[in-house]
């Protein structure tokens, strides 16, 4: 299992909303990531959390900097509108970039990207939303109901073809109260391409999640607040695996 | 019939003539205020049981920047400490030593009243009792909040309001002022003073001071509170701007009003009643309030944005939310987005960059979301209402064409034109600013 | 000096990134006249067998670097499918030739039995000798991101192998001082790093 740290950044700092909302200032992005990367987590995840929803561009001076310094993979999301775009965040070194409301906007964006850049580059995020019993893909930091379910999403995903799908509870987000487990049992039925987990991540969901093969989580209050341990955590799922 | 379809010639809002003309007493000059956008086109908070017509004293810009930035400056001196330590001061004065009610905070368990109890109850050691003036129509998560205050630790007493009166009022409100949410407003400044009054809890503490808004009145003075709550003569008494007599006239008893009314000021003196904001004694933040909330309980925030604004955590109690801000849109030329960004970018949250392009993105969008259920709320069908209200209007039912018809005569001139994309603010954001806009 | 091949299909930031982290001299090759002034060549590649093949033809590097290859003095380091093009065929999309340096083919994981893919994992490789390649390389988890591997003809070309769901593959391979590297050493930490730094100092 990967332990991706993901940090959410709006304009020169961390932030950390929770179930998406507030923009609570919490830190310096490059300290942040070169703590990530000095505690052993596997990837860094770094979302524009309001470009989207603010509709400001970035690439921030930040970001070229992290990259000349840490050699784990690096994936961008946020506002990623077209190639253009995307191309500037390949070029100083990212590895991978997440997509969510401009896809939802506009569905050929990733067979654009796809063809630019090939299809392990481009993950294709959902903001997860449960409402009246079902679960709906949210957009614009999960402001605005696609009315597109969940699962209707992850099986289009699947079968245009894409690296990676990243799967986010928006009432978990930021809350520390563990995985959605619901949200897992839904997703899990899909196996064809691998998905990430987000949302409420804590050290003792590695109990929980022995029963569980997710192929990568991500981590985010929980490393700021509750001394999150990537070892520690893989060493206490370990004690079942297959 | 007394109200009639209004259909507004929409040449009056053609040429640059037209610019002269305003309404509501607004000031005919425009100004944005270059800190946080808030314009002049703003009327002040008032006492609502007193609003004859909606003509208000606007929003006073200094040096060409808003009240409420120039109170933010000056508050960045202000001691806190030494507020808390007024504020302890004033609680002791009421604190109960044989563990009965001692403070009353209306609220709806939403961010900012949740914070206040919480704060005073486990902080401060405080016996509070919460009150709830009813929204006129819940939203599942607003009501989900005011379980979540009741599951945390609270008392509750929700008032919920004769809907047929409740409708009424907001139809009559939107008819005359454009202002359909004026029920609610006095329903929350008049039924907690009444309610103190009945148990013998004199100490009210509200979370908001209206200076955090940039009321004239910087200071939450206990001669200002108590003209905001109290009456001294019926006559004066405006709900919905119609004359108690009107009222009566048309079959409303005095019960039927009575969550509306305010208290004498009599009865205010009597009950030695003490109105507060906590924001007066505590640096103000709502987003903390609203970390504060979801770190101390299951709050939860709305799973959608409001409609005319981005934010998840405000005004998310009330279907009629959506329409309220849509009223200020078009009768001042700014939304829930420009007050929202206001006060993120004075509480640091935001940049004026992000405000700007927030403002230009969702300002004064249209309330489809519950559309349907707005319109059927405020129509008066006779087999619901009577013949006797159902009369009063022209057209009891009101459905969208209605909906715009009267809107547009509640547009001012000197704000809007209309071209053949419809009605366009005359001032825009991005031509003031066009600094904080990107190329495109 | 190290040429890094800009066949508009890979990843070039970050590896350059890398190189330039250990202070090692690059210089990006576009053309085939650049070709002969190195002694030393990575090819990264992330994406597709196909469009690699594509893009090297269409930029004319093709002939270039398959000459480059045949000089038995030259070293060269082919990345995720930078290796996998080293082979006879790529089974990608459609049958496409590789340079058919090292005779095999390239197939999906799915060829040997249902499973999801990509590979994306941090996985231990399995050292079978200890080249110069793995000098300093303790640990030996590294970063992969694929869902084809190469199916080698001759064992004896295997450096390293790697298990994905069952399935053995190559994960190092070398036939005389061409290099093929499944995983991303630019991704792989220090001792990804290290990979890199040993193919400088061959």
């Amino acid at each position: 299992m990967r332990i991706i740290g993901k940090i959410e950044i709006k304009d020169d700092y961390v932030i950390k909303p929770i179930q998406f909302e507030g923009v609570r200032k919490i830190g310096n992005p490059e300290d942040l990531i070169n703590n990530f990367y000095n505690d052993k987590f596997d990837e860094i995840l770094i979302m524009n959390i309001t470009g989207s929803l603010y509709g400001i561009g970035w690439i921030k001076d930040f970001v070229k900097k992290i990259l000349k310094k840490t050699f784990i993979p690096v994936t961008i999301g946020g506002g990623i509108k077209d190639v253009d775009n995307a191309k500037e965040f390949f070029d100083v070194g990212v590895d991978k970039i997440a997509i969510n409301t401009n896809l939802m906007n506009d569905f050929s964006l990733l067979n654009k990207l796809k063809n630019e850049f090939g299809s392990q580059s481009v993950i294709c995020s959902i903001q997860a939303n449960k409402i009246n019993e079902e679960w709906f893909a949210f957009t614009n930091m999960a402001r605005e109901n696609s009315k597109i379910k969940v699962v209707d999403l992850i099986e289009k995903y699947t079968k245009e073809g894409t690296g990676e799908i990243l799967i986010t509870s928006v009432r978990r987000d930021g809350t520390l109260s563990g995985f959605d487990e619901d949200l897992v049992n839904l997703f899990l039925q899909y196996n064809k391409i691998p998905i990430i987990y987000s949302g409420g991540i804590i050290m003792d969901d590695a109990i929980k999640l022995k029963k569980y093969s997710l192929d990568a989580i991500t981590v985010s209050s929980s490393y700021y607040y509750k001394n999150f341990n990537p070892t520690e955590f893989k060493k206490n799922l370990i004690t079942h695996e297959i | 019939m007394k109200y009639k379809k209004q259909i507004i010639d929409h040449n009056i809002f053609l040429g640059d003539h037209a610019k002269q003309k305003t309404k509501i007493n607004l000031p005919s000059k425009f100004q944005f205020c270059p800190k946080c956008f808030l314009t002049n086109q703003r009327p002040t908070t008032r006492a609502e049981h007193y609003v004859k017509e909606d003509i208000t004293k606007p929003t006073m810009f200094s040096d060409g920047v808003c009240e409420a930035c120039k109170i933010k400056d000056k508050k960045i001196d202000v001691d806190w400490d030494k507020k808390k330590h007024e504020f302890k001061k004033l609680l002791d004065k009421y604190r109960s030593r044989n563990g009965s009610y001692d403070c009353v905070i209306p609220g709806s368990g939403g961010k900012d009243s949740f914070y206040v109890a919480h704060r005073l109850k486990y902080e401060y050691g405080m016996n509070p009792i919460t009150v709830t003036f009813s929204p006129f129509m819940y939203t599942d998560w607003g009501f989900k909040n005011l379980k979540n205050w009741t599951n945390s630790g609270f008392e509750n007493y929700l008032n919920t309001p004769n809907q047929k009166i409740y409708r009424l009022l907001s139809r009559l409100a939107l008819e005359k002022m454009f202002h359909p949410w004026q029920p609610w407003i006095l329903g929350q400044k008049n039924y907690p003073t009444k309610f103190a009054r009945m148990i013998k809890v004199p100490l009210i503490i509200y979370g908001e001071s209206p200076s955090e808004y940039g009321s004239p009145n910087s200071e939450y003075t206990y001669e200002y509170v108590r003209e905001w709550h109290t009456y001294k003569k019926l006559s004066d008494i405006y709900l919905s701007g119609c004359s108690l007599d009107e009222l009566y006239s048309y079959g409303l008893k005095q019960y039927d009003l009575h969550p509306f009314m305010p208290l004498h000021e009599k009865e205010f003196e009597e009950s030695e009643l003490n109105c507060c904001a906590f924001s007066y004694f505590h640096k103000w933040h709502p987003q903390e309030n609203y970390y504060y909330s979801i770190e101390h309980s299951s709050f939860n925030v709305s799973p959608e944005r409001t409609a005319g604004t981005y934010s998840k955590y405000s005004g998310i109690d009330d279907k009629m939310d959506d329409l309220y801000f849509y009223t200020y849109f078009i009768k001042y030329g700014f939304g829930r987005t420009t007050a929202d960004v206001a006060q993120e970018i004075r509480n640091g949250d935001i940049t004026l960059k992000e405000g700007a392009n927030l403002i230009k993105k969702y300002d004064g969008e249209y309330p489809s979301r519950f559309e349907k259920e707005l319109f059927e709320y405020f129509s008066m069908p006779k087999k619901d209402f009577g013949e006797k209200i159902s009369n009063l209007f022209e057209s009891p039912t009101v459905d969208k064409e209605y909906f715009t018809d009267l809107s547009d005569n509640f547009r001012s001139p000197h704000l809007w034109t209309k071209t053949n994309k419809g009605f366009e603010l005359r001032n825009k954001i991005e031509d003031y600013f066009p600094q904080y806009f990107e190329k495109k | 000096m190290i040429g890094i091949i800009n066949a508009n299909s890979g990843n070039l930031g970050s590896l350059i990134n890398a190189f330039n982290f250990l202070n090692i001299e690059i210089e990006i090759i576009t053309e085939s006249s650049q070709i002969s002034k190195f002694k030393k060549i990575v090819l990264p590649g992330v994406g597709n067998f196909v469009s690699l093949k594509k893009n090297l033809v269409d930029l004319d590097l093709y002939n270039g670097l398959k000459k480059f290859l045949n000089n038995e003095n030259n070293f060269f380091l082919g990345i995720c499918v930078g290796m996998q093009i080293l082979l006879t065929k790529g089974t990608e999309d459609k049958e496409t030739d590789g340079f058919n340096f090292i005779k095999g083919n390239v197939i999906n994981f799915n060829d040997i039995k249902r499973m999801k893919t990509p590979n994306i994992n941090w996985l231990n490789i399995q050292k079978k000798n200890n080249s110069q390649i793995f000098k300093d390389v303790t640990n030996t988890e590294f970063y992969f991101l694929h869902s084809y591997f190469c199916q080698i003809d001759d064992e004896k070309l295997i450096l390293a192998k790697a298990n994905y769901n069952g399935v053995e593959f190559p994960s190092v391979i070398k036939k005389n001082n061409v290099y093929g590297i499944q995983f991303h050493p630019e991704n792989s930490r220090s001792q990804g790093l290290n990979i890199l730094k040993n193919f400088s100092n061959l």
